[in-house]
């Protein structure tokens, strides 16, 4: 048997899609009555409002250090309370850990409502309950995070191969076993990949919370900006780079070590 | 009284599909029983039911006296040993944890939680692994070994829960034939030598003949066959799989002499 | 019975990497517990606030408020799109000059490659910072510093995309005698576009979270009135804006859990 004729051409829906997208989108700009003539305009200056970061001045250097470690240490303390909470909480939300499927939709939905929460909005609440400094920032990455980061493992733990939990069911091994000998040994390559981009997002975090008084550089730029100190603003922008770009290498490296 | 006894036992998935249907055994202990069946015949199901992993919808089943419910399923699978085709073994841990893992029914949580197992327990898996003849493979990670060895762990995670029965669920089917000969020689052995009940599922009718003292034939969710298997003519193996294996050879040759 | 407990190693003893993996970080925690003013009093008298907190905010809502809530989610939501888009533009040619086998010379892959590490590494909420301070508040300066993020994001994630591009389809097309640009629009960007799809949901997620906190610092959204309404105590809009964030979060999941299951394969059959 051979065909004769071409089978007629599947409908292609990529240009209505597109189309509806372009659409959309020039609706968007209608309804923001963004002046993008404004920033046409704006870019000589632009280029002169640049300019004036370019004297970076660093004669409070020690406490920006300071501050900055503290940043750092608020990222560090929020990505470690995350991951005690994600671990409890996760194997609740994987089905085939789970007791009993409304444990696992409540699971479930509970690191949904922490991942939705923003974490600004926390840190106000957090602050406001406790007052200003670093712990309410803590405390409001933890909660966040541990809404991702237990999403994440529950990911994680739902693709483990099925029969690696059956031979723990199989010999009489209770949640517990089954979490610490079937799901954790087999998806520590991807979880630790997890609490690295954690820690990475938590850091660039905390160096903005402080502008709601949860501790960290990010006041000391919105000060320096508001004063209109561009030449401290950008020497706190530069160590605030010089940070996250160690960050980032370092959790490079530590990926490329554990392979 | 059978040592395993099965009674009237019928297993309907969600989906309306009947696995098993009234089935009837009775199975004494230090048997060694060769399921034999067509793909699709519940083979599994059977095992499966045996020690619950997918319990029976219908009927009652009863080892040793106990009847199978919801209530004892992890007291009754701590005295059930299992094989898996694919082996189910954690790739990451090392031998002698995959083996301790058959321990697990008897540890509580917390200690389970720092992978920590009394004295008592090394000295019965090392004599697993002396069983199966892989001590000097202990503290090897369980992925670097070949299919035939990982299965042969598989035996000795059993063989650490000091079973009353094995439970084999196609144990051979991913492994080369001189692994398939060693595993089932094994299994043989274990039952001879220790008593132990011993069933397989197979697809092989010749390993059968071989290694049991009692075969048991599907055909889709029914027992079509319940004896010594020197009873399994080529007639009757005819009426198990719709064909014998000198008929489909016969048809092979056909098929080449025509093209 | 006294059992004598051991891990299941050659020694008996857990595995260093274990221990190191549990202790360095306790000693981290440890030593550095007062840059952070960790103090269990402060959390624990602060449970009686927080209790309070949340009974206030079973009010009435403010039904007045509704209106303006409206604008300011939606407001929120178009920045998202828009810059988004934006940024999906932007980010197409600036990845493929980012990308080692595809860019025209050397000199401007490099230059490309840490411009794209260098506009990634600030947060959001700095760049609002300084395109207020730029051009005064509105969403304008808000969507330049998403649009501004993302394109970091998007560029390096389609450089490296195209960078582990298919050999063969190339050396297929290049056979033909095709030129660099044919060659990177007919065999690279193609097989990179799967993964971006992926990718661009994860984005989509991450720029609805960080365009509700812009309004902060003045750049656009529900920021703005999210912060007014803490610092005046505003229970009522406190608890309407809240909700509104999590049930447009939790749409956008949901919509990406299904765009997820079904596009990844029907709407890309371009040709």
């Amino acid at each position: 048997m051979s065909i004769k004729t071409l089978p007629s051409r599947p409908h292609n829906l990529f240009p209505l899609w597109l189309s509806l997208v372009l659409a959309l989108l020039w609706l968007i700009i209608w309804d923001l009555d963004v002046a993008f003539q404004d920033l046409v305009y704006g870019i000589a200056d632009m280029g002169e409002y640049l300019s004036r970061y370019g004297a970076p001045n660093f004669s409070n250097m020690s406490s920006y250090l300071h501050l900055m470690i503290q940043t750092l240490v608020t990222a560090f303390w929020g990505t470690t309370l995350a991951f005690i909470m994600a671990a409890t909480i996760a194997p609740y939300a994987a089905r085939q850990l789970t007791p009993n499927p409304f444990i696992y939709r409540i699971a479930r939905e509970l690191l949904n409502f922490m991942r939705a929460m923003p974490d600004l909005l926390l840190a106000l609440i957090f602050v406001s309950s406790m007052g200003l400094g670093p712990l309410p920032g803590v405390l409001a990455l933890a909660v966040h995070t541990a809404g991702f980061l237990g999403k994440f493992f529950a990911e994680n733990m739902e693709r483990v191969p099925a029969g690696k939990y059956e031979a723990l069911s199989a010999v009489g091994a209770g949640f517990t076993q089954k979490i610490v000998f079937a799901a954790w040994p087999s998806m520590l390559r991807e979880s630790v990949g997890n609490v690295l981009y954690i820690f990475d997002r938590n850091v660039r975090m905390a160096a903005v919370l402080g502008l709601v008084g949860a501790g960290g550089i990010g006041l000391e730029l919105h000060d320096a900006l508001r004063l209109f100190k561009y030449n401290q603003a950008s020497a706190l922008i530069i160590i605030i780079l010089i940070t996250i770009v160690a960050i980032d290498n370092l959790s490079s490296w530590i990926r490329k070590v554990l392979n | 009284m059978a040592y395993i006894s099965l009674t009237a036992v019928h297993k309907t998935y969600p989906n309306g599909y009947c696995a098993l249907k009234n089935i009837t055994l009775d199975i004494e202990a230090g048997q060694f029983i060769a399921v034999l069946g067509p793909s699709g015949a519940g083979k599994s199901t059977l095992l499966r039911a045996m020690n619950a992993l997918d319990p029976a919808t219908q009927g009652e089943i009863s080892i040793d006296g106990v009847v199978l419910s919801k209530k004892n399923y992890r007291q009754m699978r701590a005295h059930i040993g299992m094989v898996f085709q694919q082996f189910n073994l954690v790739d990451r841990l090392n031998v002698m944890t995959n083996v301790l893992v058959g321990r697990l029914a008897e540890r509580g949580w917390l200690n389970s939680l720092f992978y920590l197992f009394p004295k008592t327990d090394y000295q019965i898996a090392e004599a697993a692994l002396r069983e199966v003849d892989l001590l000097d493979k202990a503290w090897s990670r369980a992925d670097k070994l070949s299919g035939g060895q990982q299965q042969r762990v598989g035996i000795a995670r059993a063989l650490a829960q000091q079973p009353k029965m094995i439970l084999a669920d196609e144990p051979i089917a991913s492994l080369d034939p001189k692994a398939s000969e060693e595993v089932l020689k094994l299994l043989r052995k274990i039952c001879s030598e220790k008593g132990i009940t011993v069933i397989v599922n197979l697809h092989q009718v010749e390993y059968a003949k071989q290694f049991a003292d009692r075969v048991i034939a599907l055909k889709a969710g029914q027992v079509v066959f319940d004896d010594h298997p020197d009873q399994l003519t080529q007639a009757r193996q005819a009426d198990i799989y719709g064909t014998t294996i000198e008929e489909t050879t016969n048809e092979y040759e056909l098929v080449l002499a025509h093209t | 019975m006294n059992m004598s407990w051991y891990w299941p190693t050659p020694n008996g003893k857990p595995p260093l990497i274990a221990v190191l993996s549990v202790i360095v970080p306790l000693a981290v925690l440890l030593l550095t517990a007062s840059t952070v003013d960790m103090s269990y009093n402060k959390i624990f008298y602060a449970i009686p606030r927080m209790l309070d907190f949340t009974k206030n905010l079973w009010v009435m809502p403010d039904w007045h408020y509704v209106p303006q809530l409206a604008k300011k989610m939606l407001e929120t939501v178009e920045m998202t799109l828009l810059a988004t888009a934006l940024a999906i533009l932007l980010s197409m040619p600036l990845g493929v000059l980012a990308a080692k086998n595809a860019s025209p010379h050397p000199i401007i892959f490099r230059i490309t490659r840490d411009l794209l590490s260098f506009i990634r590494a600030l947060p959001e909420l700095v760049w609002a910072l300084v395109f207020v301070s730029a051009l005064g508040l509105g969403p304008l300066p808000g969507i330049m510093a998403l649009s501004l993020v993302t394109v970091g994001f998007m560029g390096k994630f389609i450089a490296e995309s195209i960078e582990v591009v298919d050999a063969k389809a190339i050396e297929g097309l290049e056979s033909t005698g095709c030129t660099k640009f044919q060659s990177i629009l007919y065999a690279m960007l193609p097989q990179a576009v799967p993964d971006f799809i992926g990718s661009l949901l994860y984005i989509l997620d991450h720029n609805l979270r960080a365009a509700s906190i812009l309004g902060l610092v003045g750049a656009g959204g529900i920021g703005y009135d999210m912060v007014m309404s803490m610092r005046l105590f505003n229970y009522e809009r406190i608890g309407m804006i809240a909700l509104s964030i999590y049930a447009l979060v939790t749409l956008l999941d949901r919509l990406s859990d299904v765009f997820r299951q079904k596009a990844l394969g029907g709407i890309l059959n371009v040709h």
